[in-house]
């Protein structure tokens, strides 16, 4: 009888100390919208460099589908501690902040892609990390200029119709999303303000796809042959582009981009993006600092988890309107990379 | 026993339904609450993807003119306007399209478009400026016109004069269409649909024009799954976001058939638990009374030899190996018992034989013939002293002899009776020898064996002294010795060697009955009677004489049975 009940109650012991032991650590939920994405892919790797072995961490991919990011939402919501949400639909991150507030109300981190400040002032503790991308749309047509100056030096002509203006094709990310909509409008507002004439032969919306990119290159070729430049807003979807000319027309033979007919400018400054521009069929792409932003999200996580409110700063990048974090951009070039 | 083996299988047993019950009951229920669970959700998704595609296809539409207006060919005021024209009378999901300038004056619009009053201005435009990457919704209107939502957001055109201009544009949806489509919907007795818009207002509902009873369900639940009861009725309620809108639909199925499922379920269980237990009661009882009948046999036989003293063999056959190995243990002991007995009854036997033996050693007839002979001789010779001695003496030794039967007599009678045959032998052979008795007066009241005394002075006379010339003596003592009685019968003959002596002990154990020495027989009785308490020692010294040494054990009382 004794030597049962003292086996109990030390089996008892153990596993309450391993429930409590696992429960100290706090859990980090991270929702992707689309794992596939290159871009997210560095973003999530470096988030998961950065951050701390003292968390438990949890990735979810929500493969394009806000209700995939739902469900996954809902099954985490109970043992979560911090939510980092690349959420998909900006128009519904009312509803998971709403959510959280009615139930666990624990810190969120909305990180890539925009959440309206009104929704995130619903609670406290909402924040969000990401690419300037006003900012970064002029970089991306400061770097043309800066090319088309090199160049035209150089006695190369970046209008090679020689008709004044820039037959542009600009290859979208999505609608409605911050970076789509803002590289897009302030990319060709930028060129215009730098005198540049722009002809805007169309603006088309390839999902920030490879792919989708290179399917649609056929039918954009087809109704432009004459275009001169394409600004895409990611690297994905300049490449899927490049795929097409490369494959089909035979084009970029050569070995440095300023000489091919079509200058492409991408956008993030992946790995593989970095490629294209040293192999020289890519003129260039601005860099969104995956890095920096993944730091920055872990920066705002550990004061969170602490209990911080109010943050002003961190890492030494200011907090604008109370709950926005934003990296800065640079031009890579094939000079810049050297 | 029966109730006790019964109790314990039959609680097993019960044990073992109960939780084989919860098992059964919480998988199946599992199940059932996942299939159903998985086809609302089904219905629900269905229903969603409905909703968003017709979303999905106003949205585009809107995208399109936007991109449209960007470009310089459609710049002015006629231009934009029939755009507008042209886009609302292909899409039927769309009624009207206006442009707002930066002021929120209206700069160009579809004929069937409608102005927006200053307050809806306000609301719409305010927050479209905030965030100019996103549709604004607003509130529905329900006025004398088509059901519609205004979408708004904000864009970039060009002027009468070619210049780029940012205005406000404003998408008007016809929502008859999403009324059409809740309404085509069956959702069961009690199901329904409702549509909530960014500040959880709800837009649409299809409760039959009454009040959502479940806004405050709405407001809790934000989004995701629950249950709730409503007069009695289980009713499933998700909440889905709408894609690229605030919106949020709130679907109301009725899931009393999960309900059903369940009672059905649980009824089943229940009436195959009961018919379980019912059998298994039968069976158990069956299956004990199986069990415990051999034993209870066993026990009544056992019980049987108690109370008739028969030391009966078992002869059933038993199935039960365990029955059968106990019953042919129980038979074994019992014929060893048996053989015990059997024992018992025969050294019983053997000792009455020595007793009669002894006796008629005793009631020997040459010893009779020659004691009345010599009281004949006697009284013939008128020595009359001496022949009333001898046949007092010869009536007293017959008298203790028997001793009314019985044969542990006292002390004192025992010496009696060696006295009345030393008498009669030394009358007899005339002072061929003398004789004294040194008897501790203190043993005299004990127990003893009866006839032990005589066999040995007749040893000691015949064999110790008969080729004695000169005076021949005896002398019987007895003594105590702890709690052990002693007694020695001395003579002064030639005595007995070693290796006679060591013959004789062989004998002793002999069981042969015959051959006649009284000496033996007194050993084997007092052996017969009290084991190995009693002794008898012959101690001799060549030349000097023998000593028989008898001990006994001291009893207050012993049995004479």
């Amino acid at each position: 009888m004794n030597r049962k009940l003292i086996f109990k109650t030390i089996l008892c012991c153990l596993v309450l100390t391993l429930v409590s032991c696992s429960k100290n650590k706090p859990v980090v939920s991270i929702l992707l919208y689309n794992e596939s994405d290159t871009y997210i892919r560095s973003v999530r790797d470096n988030l998961l460099e950065e951050m701390p072995d003292t968390y438990d961490v949890n990735v979810y991919d929500c493969k394009n589908s806000q209700s995939e990011q739902t469900r996954l939402f809902l099954k985490a919501l109970d043992k979560t501690d911090i939510f980092l949400i690349n959420i998909y639909d900006r128009a519904n991150a009312k509803d998971i902040i709403l959510k959280i507030k009615e139930t666990t109300n624990v810190p969120i981190v909305f990180f890539n892609r925009e959440v309206s400040i009104y929704d995130m002032k619903l609670v406290d503790n909402a924040y969000y990390v990401g690419s300037d991308s006003i900012n970064a749309g002029q970089i991306q047509a400061e770097l043309y200029n800066e090319q088309f100056i090199k160049a035209y030096n150089n006695g190369i002509d970046f209008d090679t119709n020689k008709n004044g203006k820039i037959e542009t094709i600009v290859l979208k990310g999505e609608n409605q999303h911050q970076d789509a909509e803002n590289r897009t409008q302030y990319s060709l507002e930028r060129l215009e303000e730098l005198g540049y004439s722009i002809d805007t032969q169309g603006i088309y919306t390839c999902d920030w796809s490879r792919e989708k990119a290179f399917e649609s290159a056929k039918k954009i070729m087809a109704e432009h042959p004459d275009v001169e430049l394409v600004l895409a807003n990611n690297d994905d979807m300049a490449l899927g582009l490049i795929d097409y000319l490369r494959n089909e027309l035979k084009l970029f033979d050569f070995s440095y981009a300023a000489y091919a007919p079509i200058k492409i400018i991408g956008f993030d400054g992946t790995a593989q993006g970095k490629t294209a521009i040293e192999n020289g069929v890519l003129l260039g792409t601005v860099l969104n600092d995956s890095l920096t932003q993944a730091q920055l999200v872990v920066g705002l996580t550990k004061k969170l988890l602490e209990g911080e409110t109010s943050i002003t700063d961190v890492l030494e990048y200011k907090v604008v309107n109370e709950r926005f974090l934003y990296s800065t951009s640079t031009m890579i070039t094939k000079d810049t990379l050297n | 026993m029966r109730k006790k083996l019964f109790i314990n299988f039959f609680s097993v047993f019960v044990v073992f339904l109960l939780f084989l019950d919860f098992v059964v009951f919480g998988v199946l229920n599992n199940n059932v609450n996942e299939s159903y669970n998985t086809q609302y959700d089904e219905v629900s998704k269905q229903i969603v993807t409905g909703y968003n595609n017709y979303l999905a296809t106003v949205l585009d539409t809107s995208n399109t003119v936007v991109l449209l207006l960007r470009a310089k060919e459609n710049s002015g005021e006629e231009q934009i306007s029939n755009v507008f024209e042209f886009t609302s009378d292909v899409k039927s999901d769309i009624i009207g399209m206006s442009l707002y300038t930066e002021d929120y004056e209206v700069y160009s619009q579809s004929t069937l478009a409608h102005t927006l009053d200053l307050e809806d201005k306000e609301y719409l435009f305010d927050k479209t400026k905030v965030d100019s990457t996103m549709y604004v919704f607003s509130k529905l209107y329900t006025d004398k016109y088509t059901p519609r939502v205004c979408l708004s957001r904000q864009i970039v055109f060009y002027d009468n004069n070619s210049i780029k201009k940012t205005g406000i544009i404003v998408i008007e949806m016809n929502f008859e269409q999403v009324i059409d489509m809740a309404e085509n919907l069956n959702l069961g007795d009690k199901g329904y649909l409702s549509i909530v818009d960014g500040d959880g207002e709800r837009i649409y509902s299809n409760t039959s024009g009454m009040e959502d009873p479940n806004q405050q369900v709405i407001d809790d639940l934000v989004i995701g799954t629950t249950s709730i009861k409503s007069d009695g009725d289980l009713i499933y309620v998700k909440i889905s976001s709408l894609e690229k809108t605030p919106w949020k639909i709130a679907i109301f199925a009725n899931a009393s058939g999960l309900e059903k499922t369940h009672n059905i379920l649980l009824t089943y269980l229940i009436v195959a638990t009961v018919l379980g237990l019912v059998v298994a009661f039968f069976i158990i009882n069956k299956v004990s009374k199986q069990l415990t009948k051999p034993l209870l046999d066993l026990e009544n036989h056992m019980l049987e030899i108690d109370q008739n003293y028969h030391l009966k063999i078992i002869e059933n056959e038993y199935d039960i190996p365990e029955i059968k190995s106990l019953t042919k243990s129980f038979n074994e002991m019992i014929v060893r018992i048996n053989e015990l007995m059997e024992e018992v009854v025969e050294k019983s036997n053997s000792q009455r034989m020595s007793e009669l033996k002894s006796l008629q050693n005793q009631i020997n007839p040459h010893f009779l013939y020659n004691t009345l002979d010599s009281i004949i001789y006697l009284t013939e010779s008128e020595e009359n002293e001496k022949s009333i001695e001898m046949t007092v003496a010869l009536a007293r030794l017959f008298r203790i002899s028997i001793s009314r039967g019985k044969f542990i007599i006292p002390i004192k009678n025992e010496i009696d009776h060696a006295k009345s045959y030393l008498i009669i032998q030394s009358i007899r052979y005339q002072d061929a020898f003398t004789y004294e008795f040194d008897i501790e007066p203190s043993i005299l009241e004990f127990q003893t064996m009866k006839l032990i005394l005589q066999p040995l002075i007749e040893n000691a006379i015949y064999h110790g002294l008969k080729s004695k010339i000169d005076e021949g003596r005896i002398i019987i003592r007895g003594f105590r010795e702890g709690n052990l009685i002693i007694f020695e019968v001395t003579d002064n003959g030639y005595g007995i060697t070693e290796e006679k002596i060591a013959e004789l002990y062989k004998t002793f154990n002999n069981p042969d009955l015959n051959d006649g020495v009284g000496v033996k027989n007194v050993y084997q009785r007092l052996k017969l009677y009290f084991g190995n308490s009693a002794d008898l020692q012959i101690i001799s010294e060549l030349d000097e004489g023998t000593t028989i040494r008898l001990q006994i054990p001291i009893k207050e009382e012993l049995e004479n049975e």
